[in-house]
């Protein structure tokens, strides 16, 4: 009799919530169709000048000190320097979640802009931005196909990865004093080997005996995994070791700071990132490969503020748009060393030096890249 | 008398069965509850969007429906597993193999519309059937717990996989690892516009009445249920338990091989799994709300869906985290399949039925 | 290849063998205790992932990585608990309850890693601390040994020390001995007078205390900070090594060194020609190996004692 009573009053606690909650929605639906028609109304251009309101789509997750953080990093400058209301939503690795969450965004009647991210996401951002001709759309580290005059709403960025991994190559093979360097990676795709095959490149142009470890860690998440990888590399002689590997990459960099070995960073400037909170790894950085998602598309939220930013276009972003490059150097990297990375900096802004990209490699010319530079 | 008796108290025990699981969800769902209200800022709007957020919209029924196809193809594959008392895991694998073999077909072999998608969900069968069969092999033959080889299977099993896709199917144009997109004639082709509702739900619908009439209707699923129940039984019956074991997984790899198939060709341009994809742990939480029975599977699975989805929408709209939903499910799962669990309370019902009826019959 | 050969055979390869195998023998040992008692603990792998994310909270909030450790273990104490309640006391299946351990700790975790830190991935934000690394005296010193056995962290030394003290419990102690008897014929131990339920909660407990150790070595030793996922099957692993490890703490000791050494062995060959997915493959194919090989010679065993079961 006891429970009976006790169930009841569970039973009629989730009642009154229900009901509350199905009242509370249906307030707040009538309101948002209002104001969707509302926004629909205006034109492009007289909302020019207004503080826009940007959801941030990310299919990762926050942490990895690297690649989605610096898209959320993005968001807290577009909120301090263009008084813009940002949402970053975590989409997650489960790509069954990415189109209603996107679909959700463009239906979502306060969101002017939305930008998402990844090759991953440039054939489902296709889909649907035809679907919402009125929602504008970024996409960063990607581009969608323009082709037939499609997605006039959709401005992509580019960035040339490979340029910046050129040049922590050089920094790499030339603070190595063992003339091994190593690379982890967190799973073998393109964008990773794109950074592989500009590393290998430019390692090879500093030093053409140069030797380079290639791992996978096989995911993005296994940080314990990566720091085996890591401590195997450096125990077959590796004293320098690049990561590309996001939420994984955090065990290369624990593994180089244990064994007192150099790690160069990915995407965001990882000394700076670990510089308060563990003053030991931040000092174990030897500089970071930045692929600065954040100020790419801060830039491109100032542009669609002021009325200017293209849409419809893609553009590559590189060394010369000061998108990638290397971020600050540790103590330990000499004047010469940093002079003669400038020097490669400037060839590849030149244009004198091309450098070689992943992008329509098959797997076995990656592997004769790879194999070129093996011990 | 005793007739009367005995069919009575099974009626109290069925009706005792809803309730049970009703109590169970109703726990479930309380302590998701008290968890929002403590981590969120504001904890009714990210109430509101959980429980009311996969009705709003069509479009975001269609999500309820479509993250349904795969759940019940998960619940049913462990349905007929778990009729077997077979814990084999490697459902889950077969789901990954499934989705493997389908992607396969679909980029290597040119078809005509319709019989494309139909061969590729049959390879996909294939695929599951191979995987599922070898831990329900090892145990008949060698006592080899299947618990343990399932889960290790599962591994290889994605190993495996990612070297075929890295190896074989990968397109190098593409950013990130992926097969060449399939073509229109493999696809299961969208039924409800504007969502990801596809084909694959008549596929679904199909596979749980077969196998309700598998389970129920023929002698190979009666075989399955008695060895489940008590395997010396099913031996002194006659029942062969060694190739009813068998049976049981070759069925139940089929169906998850089936459901990896199918979610890939509705859900997917590309075969893209790097990951198992989870759906065969899922069919074990679907199989015991579903008290292993197919019948109640699709319930199951809307369920699941449904509270997977309004967690997913309160994610996007307020500060609370979807994964919510997994204490959600640790605890219905324990509470459900907990035998004894409102035990007491049914023995108290059972008592004051019979304590009435012994008074109507004076 | 002559690289590859001279790095097996280095002292530092060794030394990652142990590094490896600390938290798979951990939780080895965790199944071995339950396993003797007749009761399958598959939720091994949801009390590590739950202990790991308990051990880098407490020892923030704390300031203490000691205090940090005894969170974890009072974690993994609870959800022995839980374990032992439903399976005995609700009488669930208790591979069921395991398997709902599991799902619950893959999502529970980051539910609350999200609610503390903010972020889904990785606890670099909280300032957890670790568990010390100890240099043995007078064995550091020795050449070549030195360098493989001291100088591990802190929980490694517990784990090889568990092993010892595991044996001792279950062949030295009544109470040992009341687990062997539970775990060979229940009921026969309910005639002489034996409470089953109490000791299955016993082994619960003491399985989730072991699996909340090699958990906490993960985000406290292994790692420093916790990240989503972070034990990645070794749970599932150590059901295997203690299947292989014929049911002895020393049995179990040696299968868990070979799953680390297959492990730091498929770590150092991907420096070779081989697809990385073979050598991934390698501690798996070998645990399903190791198991036909046990189920087989077990099966010899009981025809000769002539039990059929």
């Amino acid at each position: 009799m006891k429970f009976g009573k006790r169930l009841l009053s569970a039973i009629l606690v989730l009642a009154m919530s229900l009901t509350f909650v199905l009242t509370g929605c249906s307030s707040e639906e009538s309101q948002g169709s209002a104001a969707a028609s509302g926004s629909t109304a205006q034109s492009g251009t007289e909302k020019a000048g207004k503080k826009l309101n940007v959801a941030i789509l990310l299919n990762g997750t926050l942490g990895d000190k690297a690649f989605f953080d610096s898209a959320a990093n993005g968001a807290k400058m577009m909120e301090s320097e263009l008084g813009c209301t940002t949402k970053v939503i975590e989409m997650t690795a489960d790509e069954t979640k990415w189109l209603p969450a996107l679909t959700d965004a463009s239906e979502n009647p306060d969101y002017d802009i939305i930008i998402v991210g990844t090759w991953q996401m440039a054939e489902k951002l296709a889909q649907i931005a035809a679907q919402y001709p009125d929602k504008k759309y970024i996409i960063f580290d990607s581009s969608v196909d323009y082709k037939d005059g499609k997605c006039k709403n959709v401005y992509s960025i580019e960035y040339k990865q490979n340029e910046c991994s050129y040049l922590a190559g050089v920094a790499g093979a030339l603070s190595t004093k063992t003339g091994k360097i190593g690379f982890v990676g967190g799973m073998e795709n393109t964008v990773i080997n794109d950074f592989l095959v500009g590393y290998i490149q430019g390692a090879k142009a500093a030093n053409p005996n140069i030797k380079v470890l290639t791992s996978y860690v096989g995911n993005f998440t296994d940080t314990a995994h990566a720091k085996e990888l890591t401590l195997a590399q450096i125990n077959q002689g590796a004293d320098v070791v690049f990561q590309a590997a996001s939420n994984a990459g955090l065990g290369v960099i624990d593994g180089c700071t244990a064994k007192g070995k150099f790690v160069i960073g990915v995407d965001s400037d990882q000394a700076l990132a670990f510089q308060s909170s563990d003053p030991a790894k931040a000092n174990a950085v030897l500089t970071s490969a930045l692929k600065r998602v954040d100020i790419s598309i801060t830039k491109a939220v100032k542009e669609a503020q002021a009325g200017t930013l293209k849409f419809g276009e893609a553009e590559t972003l590189g060394l010369a748009d000061n998108c990638v490059g290397l971020g600050t150097y540790n103590k330990g990297v000499s004047k010469d060393v940093q002079d003669k990375v400038t020097e490669f900096a400037e060839k590849i802004k030149s244009g004198s030096i091309k450098v070689d990209t992943a992008f329509g490699k098959s797997t076995s010319e990656i592997e004769a890249v790879k194999k070129s530079v093996r011990p | 008398m005793k007739n009367k008796q005995s069919y009575s108290s099974k009626t109290i025990e069925n009706r005792f069965e809803i309730f049970r699981v009703i109590v169970a969800i109703g726990i479930s769902l309380l302590v998701a509850l008290l968890l929002i209200m403590f981590v969120s800022k504001q904890p009714l709007n990210a109430l509101k969007w959980f429980l009311a957020g996969p009705i709003l919209t069509m479009r975001n029924f269609g999500n309820v429906l479509e993250l349904c196809i795969p759940l019940t193809f998960g619940g049913l594959s462990m349905a007929v597993m778990l009729q077997c008392s077979q814990f084999n895991m490697a459902a889950e694998g077969s789901f990954f193999l499934g989705g493997l073999g389908a992607a396969i077909i679909a980029v290597g072999v040119k078809m005509p519309s319709g019989i494309h998608a139909i061969v590729a969900i049959l390879a996909g069968a294939l695929f599951g059937v191979v995987l599922c069969i070898i831990p329900a092999i090892l145990k008949v033959k060698w006592k080899a717990n299947e618990v343990v080889s399932s889960l290790m299977l599962n591994y290889i099993a994605l190993f495996f996989g990612s070297y075929i896709l890295q190896y074989m199917l990968m397109d190098p144009d593409a950013g990130y690892i992926a097969s060449h997109t399939f073509p229109n004639s493999a696809r299961l082709a969208v039924i409800i516009p504007r969502t990801g509702v596809h084909m694959g739900i008549f596929i679904a619908i199909i596979m749980v009445i077969l196998t309700y009439l598998f389970l129920y209707r023929t002698k190979w699923g009666y075989a399955i249920r008695i060895t489940g129940q008590n395997e010396n039984f099913a031996k002194y019956s006659g029942i062969g338990v060694g190739s009813t074991i068998i049976l049981s997984q070759v069925v139940g790899g089929a169906l998850a091989g089936m459901g990896g198939a199918t979610q890939v060709l509705g859900m997917y341009t590309r075969f893209s799994w790097v990951s198992l994809p989870g759906y065969g742990f899922d069919g074990i939480i679907i199989s015991i709300l579903a008290k292993n029975n197919p019948k109640f599977v699709p319930l199951a699975a809307f369920f699941l869906a449904y509270l997977r989805v309004g967690a997913d929408i309160m994610s996007r709209r307020s500060d609370v985290a979807p994964e919510v939903v997994s204490i959600i499910q640790a605890i219905i799962v324990v509470l459900i399949a907990g035998k004894m669990f409102l035990d007491t309370y049914k023995h108290k019902m059972i008592v004051k039925n019979s304590q009435r009826q012994v008074k109507e019959e004076a | 290849m002559n690289t590859v050969m001279a790095t097996i055979f280095s002292a530092s390869f060794l030394f990652s063998v142990i590094r490896l195998t600390t938290p798979i023998l951990l939780a080895a040992l965790a199944a071995l205790i339950t396993d003797r008692a007749g009761v399958m603990n598959i939720g091994l792998e949801g009390i590590m992932l739950c202990s790991a994310l308990a051990g880098v909270v407490g020892s923030a909030a704390f300031h203490s990585a000691f205090l940090g450790l005894v969170f974890a273990m009072v974690t993994g104490v609870v959800l022995g608990l839980v374990m032992a309640y439903s399976a005995l006391n609700l009488k669930a299946d208790i591979i069921l309850v395991g398997i709902a351990i599991n799902l619950m700790a893959s999502g529970g975790t980051i539910f609350i890693l999200y609610s503390i830190c903010g972020d889904k991935g990785n606890s670099t934000s909280l300032k957890s601390l670790t568990m010390p690394s100890v240099n043995i005296p007078l064995i550091q010193n020795i050449p070549v040994l030195g360098n493989i056995i001291s100088g591990h962290n802190l929980l490694t030394y517990i784990a090889f020390l568990s092993v010892f003290l595991i044996w001792l419990l279950l062949y030295k102690t009544p109470l040992g001995l009341r687990i062997r008897v539970v775990g060979e014929n229940p009921n026969a131990a309910e005639s002489v007078g034996i409470n089953v339920r109490k000791i299955q909660y016993t082994v619960l407990v003491i399985s989730g205390i072991l699996a909340s150790i090699g958990g906490a070595y993960m985000s406290m030793g292994y790692m420093d900070k916790f990240s989503r996922d972070m034990v990645a099957g070794r749970g599932f692993i150590a059901l295997a090594a203690e299947a292989l490890g014929t049911g002895t703490p020393v049995g179990i000791m040696g299968s868990s060194l070979i799953f680390g050494a297959a492990d730091a062995l498929a770590t150092n060959l991907q420096v070779l020609d081989i697809p990385v997915q073979f050598v991934q493959m390698i501690p798996y194919a070998l645990t399903i190996v190791g198991l036909i090989v046990y189920s087989i010679s077990r099966n010899k065993k009981e025809k000769k004692i002539g039990i059929s079961k």
